[in-house]
C-alpha cells in the first residue's frame, strides 16, 4: 500500500526542506557571489513555507549551475568542482558550512584511495602467487596440458583482457576437452570458487567440469555450495550444483536455498533492461525447482519470510523467484497465496517498480491456476478489509482480465479467442464487485475500470450482462447522491474533524458517484461498439419506453450508447430517428447535448451524412444553453466537409458571432476558430473571413491558445499557398514569446514544428515577412539564445547572411559575462565570423573573407 | 524536425570546417602531394560532417566544396604522378575524370550566379580541372552556410523492442589429440626416418561456425620442408553444428635423422575453419598443440643403449647442459658413449633385477659387476682405479672419472648427489674437465616401488671452492646414475 510510503514522503520532504534551508544558508554565507532561485515549487513548500521544489543555485564565475530538490546530495558537488580554489571567492558571512565540506571531501578522498592502493597491492601479490603455480608446472607437465595450465595462468593475470579471454578459453576447454585438466589446476579452482577476488572466474569454468568430471562431483558440490553461502557468482554455484545434482545425494541446505532466492534480482531498473530482454537465473530457478520438488516447504519458506519484508525492493525480487518458479510449478502461486495477500499490507510507493503490481500479479496468477480458491481468499479479504488494500485486491481481477488484452488484435477483433473460464469468472466478480454498496467507492470504481476493459476486449464474457447493466445504469442515474459513507468511530481525545476536510470529502464522494456512472456508462457504450447488432434492439426498446422528465439522466446516458452504436454502418439507419429525436429535445439541454455528440460519434468517419441533421447542428450553435452551443460547436467542426455552402456560411456566421461573446475567454476562442477554418475551409471567400477571425482573436493572451492557433494554422495553410505570408507573420508572433518548454523534448514541440514550417516559405514569402521574424529573433534572444539560433539557421537558409550575422549579434549581446556562458559566446562570435565572411563573398570581398575567417576559434574537444 | 536538433557543437564544427576550406583552399600554390592529402582529408570531414546534417537545405554547397576538393586533390596527385614517372598515371587521370564530373554534377545543383559559372568553366571539358589555382579561388568565394541543425540520435534504439538477432554460437577452442599408430603421441615423440607413420587426430569443440565447409588443421614448423611430409588434415562440416567431433587422418614421414644433439622438430598444431568463400576462422586448440619428434636413422645413432626413452632423457639433459656451458662441447666425444653404456646398465640392472633381494654388497664386488659390462660394450679402454688429483679412483674411459659408490642409508636421490659427486668432479677437475660421473647402487630398503626409472639419471651443479658457479667460466657437473638395489617382488607392494 502506498498510504504509509506517501505519509513518510511527506516527513521526509519537510526534513528535506530543512536540509534544504541549512544549505541554502551555508553556501550564500559562503560567498557573495552565488546565487539561490527557487525554480519550482509544490504543495509541500506551500504548505510549509520551505525549499521543497527545485532550488538552482549558481555563480558567474562556475563553469556550471547546481539545480536540485537534494541539496545536499548535489549542493557538495558543486562546491567541490567550483568553489574549492577559486580566485573570486568573496565571504559573505561564516565560511564554516562549506569548509566542513571540503575537509571532509578531502579526508574521504585520502581515505578512499589509500583504500584501493592497498586492495590493489594485495590483490597483485594474490594474482602472482596463484599464476606461479600453473606456471612452474608448466615445465614438468605433459604437452597436452601445457595449454590448459597457461590458460589457468592467464585467469588471474594482472592485465583484464588477458584475464577475461583466458576465462572464456577455459570454459570452453572445460566443455570440450574436461580430461585434459591436470589436478593442480582442479585443485586451484576448486580452492578458489570460494575467493571473493577469483570465485566468478573459477565457478564459471567449474560449473562445465561438473557436466563431464562425475569424479569431481562431491567437491564441486561443496565448493559451489560454499560460494553461494558466501554470495559468490551464485548462479554460477547453481548451474555447477544442477549438473551434479543426480549424481549425488545432496543434503537439503536451507542456507543456500535462502541465498539462491534473495540473489535473484527482478527490479526494473529506469528506463527498463538492456535490450528489453527480463532478467533470468535458469540454473538458480532449475535448483530450487528441484529443492521445491523434493520438499516444497524448504523452498516456500525461504520465500514466505521475503514476502513478509517491509522493504519493496525484496518483494519485487521474490515475486519474479514465484514467476521463475511458477513457469515449472504452476501451483506455486497459490500455495502461496495467503502471504501474496498479505504482503498488500505492507509499505509501497509510487517511484519506479511496485511491489503491490508484482504481488497482484502473482495473486493473477493463483487466480488462473485455481480460480475457484483464490476468488474465495480474495472475496473473503475484500469484504474484511477497506481502503486502499480493499482497491487493490480487485487489481488481481483487472490483471486477468487485461490479460486478453495482450494476445488481443484489432485485426482479429471478431474471430479472437473466446473468453476463457478464468475471465468470465473475474468478470462476474467484478460485476458484483461493482454493486456491492457495503465496499468502498473507490473498490466499486476500480472494479468497473476493469469491467469497461473488458466490454471492449472480451464482449462475450461480458454479453450476457448487458441487460443488467442498462438496469442497473438506470437505478443509478437515478440517485444523484452517492451512498452514505459508513460511520466513523469516535474515539475520545481525537481531534475534531475540520469542516474543510469533511466538505473535500463530500467532494471527493460525489465525484466518485459520477465517475462510476460514466464508467458503467462506457462500459456498455465499449459493448455495444463491439456488438451493435446483439444491443441495438434492446437499447432502442428501452429509449422509446422513456420519458424526459422522469429519465433525464439515463436518457443522455442511452444517447452516448447510440453514439457508439452509429459507427456501425448497419446500425445507422435504425437508430438516425433516436437520434433526431434527441437532437430535438427541447424538454432537456443535457439530452441535446449528448445528442450532438452521439452525431458526432456516429457520422465523424462517415461519408454521408443526413442534411437535416446537419440542419440541426447548425441551429444549436445558437442554442441559449452553453453546453449544448458548445458541443454544437465541437460537432460541426468534425462535421463541417458534409456543409454545403449555406449551412459553412451560416455557421461561420454564427461561429463569428461565438468569437465576438467569448473574446475574453482563450481556451474557447481556440475550439471556436478550430471550427470556423474548418467549415471555411471549401470555399476561399469564406476561408479568408476565417483568417481574419483567427487574426482578431490572436493573441488570446495564453501561450498555448496561441501555440495551439498557430499550429492549427500551419496544418490548415502550407507555406507555398497564398495565405502563407499571413501564417507567417502569426508564428513570428508566436515565436516572440519565450515559452520553451525546457523539460520536454524540443522536436516534439509546437515552436518546432513552427520553424520547419517557416523553412519551406518561398523566398518572395521570405522577404515579405524578414522584417517580422526580425523582430521576433530580437525578442526572443533577449530570453532565450539556443531556441533564437533557429532563427539564424532560418535566415542561413535563405542565404541572408546579413539578417543571420545581426541576430547572432543579438543574441549574443544580452548573455551575461559568466564562466558558464562562455562557451556559448565563444561559439556565437565565430558563427558571426563566418555569416560575415559570406557576405564578404557575397561581394566579392575574399580578402575581407579570409579576415573574417580567421578570427574563429577551434572548439573545446 | 523531431529527427533532428539544433545543436551549437555541430554548427561550431562547420564553421570550423569553413576555416579549414579557407586555410587549404588559399593555401594552394604548389602542386604538391601534402596538399592533395589536406584537400582529401577536407573533403573526408566534410562527407562524414553531412552525413550527421539535419534538413538544412544549403547541404548542397557543402557537398559541391567536398567534391571539388576530392577533384582538385586527384589533380594534384597526378601532376606529382606525372613529375615522378609513375606508372599509375593513367589510371589516375581516368580516376580524376570521375571526381570531375562528380564535382561538375554537384556544382550544376548549385544557384545560378557568377562563382557557379566560374567553377563550371574550369571544369569546361568535364575531365580535368582547367586552372587549378583559379578553381581553388573560385571555390572561396562560395559562401558557405554553416549547419545548425543535427540528425538527433535515437537513444531508445537499444532498448526497443525489435526481435534480436539470431544468436550464432561463436566457436570454442578446439581440442586435439593426436596418435602415431594408433598410440597417443608423446613429447618427444621418437620416429624413425624413412619410416611411414599414421598420423590421427581427435578433434571435439562447440559451435561450428554455419558458412564453414571444413575445420583444416595445419602445423607451423620451423623444420625445412624437404625433410619432410605430412597430409593435409580435414575434418568436414558434421550434421551438428553445436557440438562436433571426428577424426582426421593422415601419414608423416621425416627424409632425414637428426644428429644427436640436435634440437627436436617443434610441430605447432593450429585449426582454422575454412568457409565457401575461402575465408579462415581461426580457433585456439587445447591438447595436443605442440608435436615434438626426434628423427633417428636405423644406426649410428650416438645414443643407442637399447633403452629409448632413457637416450631421449640422456639427450635432453647433454642439450639442457650444451646450453648452460657451452664450454663441455670438446668432452663429448669421450662422455657421450660412456653415458650410453652406464643408461644401458642403469637399464639391464633394472630389466633383470640383478640387485633385487640384495641387501648388502660392497663396493669392490659392485664395481666388478660394473665393469665388466662397461667393457664388454665399450671395450678396453674401461680401466680401474688409475691414480688421479692424489686418490685413487674407481672407474676411468678415455679421461672421463666414474665413481663407483654403494649407499645403504640414504635413498633421497638429492642427498646421494651431493655425498658423492664432490668427490668425482675432484678427480675430473684436475684434468680440465667439467663433466664427472658418479654411479651408485642404491641398497636402502624400498618400502614403495621404484618410480621412473628417468628420475634416476640426474644432471647436477657440483658445488666447488673459489666462488659460485657464475663466478667461474669452467664450473662443475656431474651425471648420476643411481641404480636401485634390495628391491622387493613388484606384487610385495599392491
Amino acid at each position: 500500500m502506498r498510504g504509509n510510503s506517501e505519509r513518510k514522503q511527506y516527513e521526509d520532504s519537510i526534513e528535506l526542506g530543512k536540509q534544504n534551508v541549512e544549505c541554502i544558508n551555508g553556501i550564500t554565507s559562503w560567498c557573495k557571489h552565488a546565487r539561490v532561485e527557487m525554480t519550482h515549487a509544490g504543495l509541500y513548500a506551500q504548505m510549509t513555507g520551505l525549499p521543497i521544489g527545485m532550488v538552482e543555485v549558481t555563480c558567474p564565475h562556475a563553469a556550471d549551475g547546481c539545480g536540485s530538490m537534494n541539496l545536499p546530495l548535489f549542493l557538495p558537488m558543486f562546491i567541490l568542482k567550483n568553489c574549492v580554489g577559486c580566485k573570486s571567492h568573496s565571504p559573505n558571512g561564516s565560511t564554516s558550512w562549506v569548509e566542513s565540506i571540503i575537509e571532509s571531501a578531502e579526508k574521504e578522498k585520502n581515505a578512499r584511495n589509500m583504500r584501493e592502493c592497498e586492495r590493489a597491492t594485495r590483490l597483485a601479490e594474490l594474482r602472482k602467487r596463484l599464476q606461479a603455480i600453473p606456471r612452474n608446472a608448466r615445465t614438468s607437465a605433459s604437452i597436452q596440458e601445457a595449454s590448459i595450465l597457461e590458460l589457468t595462468e592467464g585467469l588471474f593475470d594482472q592485465d583484464s583482457d588477458r584475464r577475461t579471454q583466458s576465462q572464456k578459453r577455459l570454459t570452453e576447454a572445460a566443455r570440450v576437452g574436461a580430461d585434459l585438466f591436470p589436478s593442480l589446476v582442479l585443485d586451484l579452482l576448486i580452492e578458489q570458487a570460494l575467493s571473493e577476488e577469483f570465485g566468478p572466474a573459477c565457478l564459471a569454468v567449474c560449473a562445465e567440469l561438473a557436466v563431464t568430471r562425475s569424479d569431481l562431483s562431491k567437491r564441486l558440490a561443496d565448493a559451489s555450495c560454499g560460494a553461494i553461502k558466501r554470495g559468490i557468482s551464485i548462479e554460477a554455484g547453481a548451474k555447477v550444483l544442477t549438473a551434479v545434482v543426480d549424481k549425488l545425494d545432496m543434503p537439503m541446505d536451507v542456507q543456500v536455498i535462502q541465498h539462491l532466492v534473495s540473489s535473484q534480482s527482478y527490479y526494473r531498473p529506469i528506463g527498463g533492461w538492456e535490450g528489453n530482454a527480463d532478467p533470468e537465473y535458469p540454473f538458480s530457478v532449475q535448483m530450487l525447482s528441484r529443492y521445491y520438488t523434493a520438499n516444497s516447504s524448504s523452498v516456500l519458506d525461504a520465500i514466505k519470510g521475503r514476502l513478509a519484508s517491509n522493504d519493496k525492493h525484496v518483494r519485487i525480487d521474490v515475486c519474479g523467484v514465484i514467476r521463475a518458479i511458477r513457469k515449472l510449478h504452476p501451483g506455486i502461486s497459490i500455495e502461496l497465496l495467503p502471504e501474496l495477500i498479505e504482503s498488500l499490507q505492507l509499505d509501497d510507493d509510487m517511484y519506479e517498480d511496485s511491489a503491490d503490481g508484482a504481488a497482484c500479479r502473482e495473486i493473477a496468477a493463483a487466480f488462473d491456476s485455481d480460480p475457484k480458491q483464490a476468488d474465495l481468499l480474495l472475496s473473503k479479504k475484500i469484504h474484511d478489509s477497506s481502503g486502499e488494500l480493499q482497491t487493490l485486491l480487485v487489481t488481481p481481477y483487472d490483471d486477468i482480465l487485461r490479460s486478453h488484452l495482450r494476445s488481443w488484435k484489432r485485426s482479429e477483433r471478431k474471430s479472437g479467442p473466446p473468453a476463457s473460464e478464468q475471465e468470465k469468472f473475474a468478470f462476474a466478480r467484478c460485476w458484483d464487485l461493482s454493486q456491492d454498496e457495503h465496499l468502498d467507492l473507490k473498490t466499486r470504481i476500480k472494479a468497473a475500470e476493469a469491467m469497461k476493459l473488458s466490454c471492449k476486449y472480451l464482449s462475450d464474457a461480458a454479453l450476457p450482462y448487458f441487460d443488467a447493466m442498462l438496469g442497473y445504469l438506470a437505478l443509478l442515474r437515478s440517485q444523484s447522491q452517492p451512498p452514505k459513507p459508513p460511520p466513523s468511530i469516535i474515539i475520545p481525545g481525537k481531534a475534531p474533524e475540520i469542516a474543510e476536510m469533511r466538505r473535500l470529502d463530500e467532494w471527493t464522494r460525489n465525484n466518485d458517484w459520477s465517475h462510476l456512472k460514466s464508467l458503467l456508462s462506457g462500459a456498455l457504450e465499449e459493448l455495444a461498439e463491439e456488438e451493435p447488432s446483439q444491443v441495438i434492439d434492446s437499447i432502442l426498446k428501452c429509449f422509446d419506453g422513456l420519458d424526459t422528465k422522469s429519465h433525464e439522466e439515463f436518457k443522455a446516458a442511452i444517447m452516448g450508447i447510440l453514439g457508439k452504436l452509429g459507427q456501425d454502418y448497419t446500425s445507422q439507419p435504425k437508430l438516425l430517428p433516436a437520434l433526431m429525436k434527441g437532437l430535438m429535445d427541447f424538454d432537456s439541454a443535457l439530452i441535446r447535448m449528448e445528442a450532438l455528440k452521439a452525431s458526432e460519434e456516429a457520422f465523424r468517419y462517415a461519408d454521408a451524412v443526413p442534411s437535416n441533421l446537419l440542419d440541426i447542428v447548425v441551429l444549436h450553435l445558437q442554442d441559449q444553453y452553453v453546453a449544448v452551443h458548445k458541443s454544437a460547436v465541437r460537432t460541426i467542426r468534425w462535421l463541417a466537409r458534409h456543409l454545403n455552402l449555406s449551412q459553412s456560411a451560416q455557421a461561420l456566421r454564427i461561429l463569428a458571432n461565438h468569437v465576438r461573446v467569448y473574446s475574453d475567454k482563450p481556451f474557447d476562442l481556440e475550439e471556436i476558430t478550430s471550427a470556423a477554418l474548418a467549415v471555411s475551409r471549401k470555399d476561399p471567400v469564406l476561408f479568408k473571413f476565417a483568417l481574419n477571425l483567427v487574426k482578431s482573436v490572436f493573441p488570446t493572451g495564453q501561450q498555448l491558445v496561441d501555440e495551439k492557433l498557430t499550429e492549427l494554422l500551419c496544418r490548415n495553410i502550407d507555406p507555398e499557398e497564398a495565405n502563407a505570408e499571413f501564417v507567417a507573420k502569426i508564428i513570428a508572433l508566436a515565436l516572440a514569446e519565450p515559452a520553451r518548454d525546457r523539460y520536454n523534448s524540443y522536436e516534439y514541440q509546437h515552436r518546432a514544428r513552427f520553424f520547419q514550417w517557416l523553412g519551406g516559405m518561398t523566398p518572395a514569402v521570405y522577404f515579405a515577412v524578414k522584417q517580422a521574424l526580425l523582430e521576433s529573433a530580437s525578442k526572443l534572444a533577449e530570453h532565450d539564445s539556443w531556441e533564437a539560433c533557429h532563427f539564424a539557421s532560418l535566415l542561413s537558409q535563405f542565404g541572408d547572411y546579413k539578417a543571420e550575422a545581426e541576430v547572432l549579434e543579438k543574441i549574443e549581446k544580452p548573455l551575461k559575462s559568466e564562466k558558464r556562458t562562455e562557451p556559448l559566446q565563444r561559439a556565437l562570435q565565430s558563427f558571426r565570423q563566418v555569416a560575415l565572411a559570406n557576405i564578404a563573398k557575397q561581394d566579392g570581398q575574399i580578402d575581407l573573407a579570409a579576415s573574417c575567417l580567421s578570427k574563429i576559434e577551434a572548439s573545446e574537444k | 524536425m523531431r529527427d533532428h536538433t539544433l545543436d551549437i557543437k555541430f554548427a561550431l564544427r562547420s564553421a570550423e570546417l569553413v576555416k579549414l576550406s579557407q586555410q587549404h583552399l588559399s593555401g594552394i600554390s604548389d602542386d604538391t602531394a601534402s596538399e592533395a592529402g589536406d584537400l582529401r582529408a577536407l573533403a573526408e570531414d566534410i562527407d562524414s560532417h553531412l552525413k550527421r546534417c539535419g534538413a538544412d537545405a544549403n547541404t548542397s554547397v557543402w557537398e559541391a566544396l567536398a567534391t571539388s576538393s576530392r577533384a582538385l586533390a586527384c589533380h594534384h596527385e597526378c601532376r606529382t604522378a606525372a613529375r615522378g614517372g609513375g606508372s599509375s598515371l593513367l589510371e589516375m587521370r581516368e580516376r580524376l575524370a570521375v571526381f570531375v564530373q562528380e564535382a561538375r554534377e554537384s556544382i550544376l545543383r548549385l544557384p545560378v550566379g557568377p562563382v557557379r559559372d566560374s567553377l563550371l568553366s574550369q571544369l569546361g571539358n568535364g575531365k580535368e580541372v582547367a586552372d587549378s589555382k583559379q578553381f581553388a579561388q573560385s571555390l572561396l568565394a562560395l559562401p558557405l552556410p554553416l549547419t545548425y541543425l543535427m540528425k538527433k540520435e535515437d537513444v531508445f534504439a537499444s532498448r526497443s523492442t525489435t526481435e534480436p538477432p539470431e544468436k550464432t554460437q561463436e566457436p570454442s577452442v578446439v581440442k586435439v589429440i593426436a596418435f602415431l599408430d594408433g598410440a597417443p603421441l608423446v613429447s618427444p615423440q621418437l620416429v624413425r626416418n624413412d619410416t611411414l607413420y599414421t598420423l590421427k587426430f581427435q578433434a571435439r569443440g562447440e559451435g561450428w561456425p554455419p558458412n564453414a565447409t571444413q575445420l583444416s588443421l595445419d602445423f607451423l614448423t620451423t623444420c625445412p620442408s624437404g625433410t619432410y611430409e605430412v597430409s593435409r588434415f580435414s575434418l568436414s562440416r558434421p550434421s551438428q553444428l553445436e557440438q562436433y567431433e571426428g577424426e582426421l587422418a593422415g601419414q608423416i614421414i621425416f627424409k632425414a635423422p637428426q644428429s644427436a644433439l640436435a634440437e627436436n622438430l617443434v610441430f605447432m598444431v593450429r585449426c582454422a575453419f575454412l568457409g565457401e568463400n575461402s575465408d579462415n576462422i581461426p580457433v585456439p586448440t587445447i591438447g595436443h598443440t605442440e608435436l615434438q619428434f626426434r628423427v633417428e636413422g636405423a644406426e649410428g645413432a650416438l645414443l643407442a643403449s637399447g633403452y629409448r626413452n632413457m637416450d631421449l632423457h640422456l639427450s635432453e639433459l647433454i642439450r639442457g647442459l650444451l646450453k648452460r656451458c657451452p664450454s663441455v662441447q670438446g668432452e663429448l666425444k669421450e662422455l657421450v658413449p660412456l653415458l650410453g653404456a652406464l643408461a644401458a646398465f642403469l637399464g639391464t640392472c633394472a630389466q633383470g633385477g640383478i640387485f633385487k633381494g640384495v641387501i648388502k654388497l660392497s663396493e669392490r664386488d659392485f664395481q666388478k659387476k660394473a665393469v665388466e659390462y662397461l667393457r664388454m660394450r665399450l671395450g678396453q679402454d674401461v680401466q680401474e682405479h688409475p691414480h688421479q688429483a692424489g686418490g685413487i679412483t674407481d672407474l676411468r674411459f678415455r679421461g672421463v672419472i666414474t665413481e663407483l659408490k654403494v649407499e645403504s642409508k640414504n635413498g633421497d636421490r638429492k642427498a646421494i648427489a651431493q655425498s658423492y659427486c664432490p668427490q668425482a668432479a675432484q678427480y675430473q677437475g684436475v684434468e680440465a674437465r667439467q663433466v664427472s660421473v658418479a654411479l651408485i647402487l642404491d641398497l636402502t630398503p624400498k618400502i614403495l616401488p621404484p618410480g621412473d626409472i628417468r628420475d634416476d639419471i640426474m644432471l647436477v651443479d657440483v658445488v666447488t671452492h673459489g666462488g659460485t658457479d657464475d663466478q667461474k667460466n669452467y664450473p662443475s657437473k656431474a651425471f648420476v646414475f643411481v641404480i636401485n638395489g634390495n628391491t622387493a617382488d613388484p606384487s610385495s607392494y599392491s
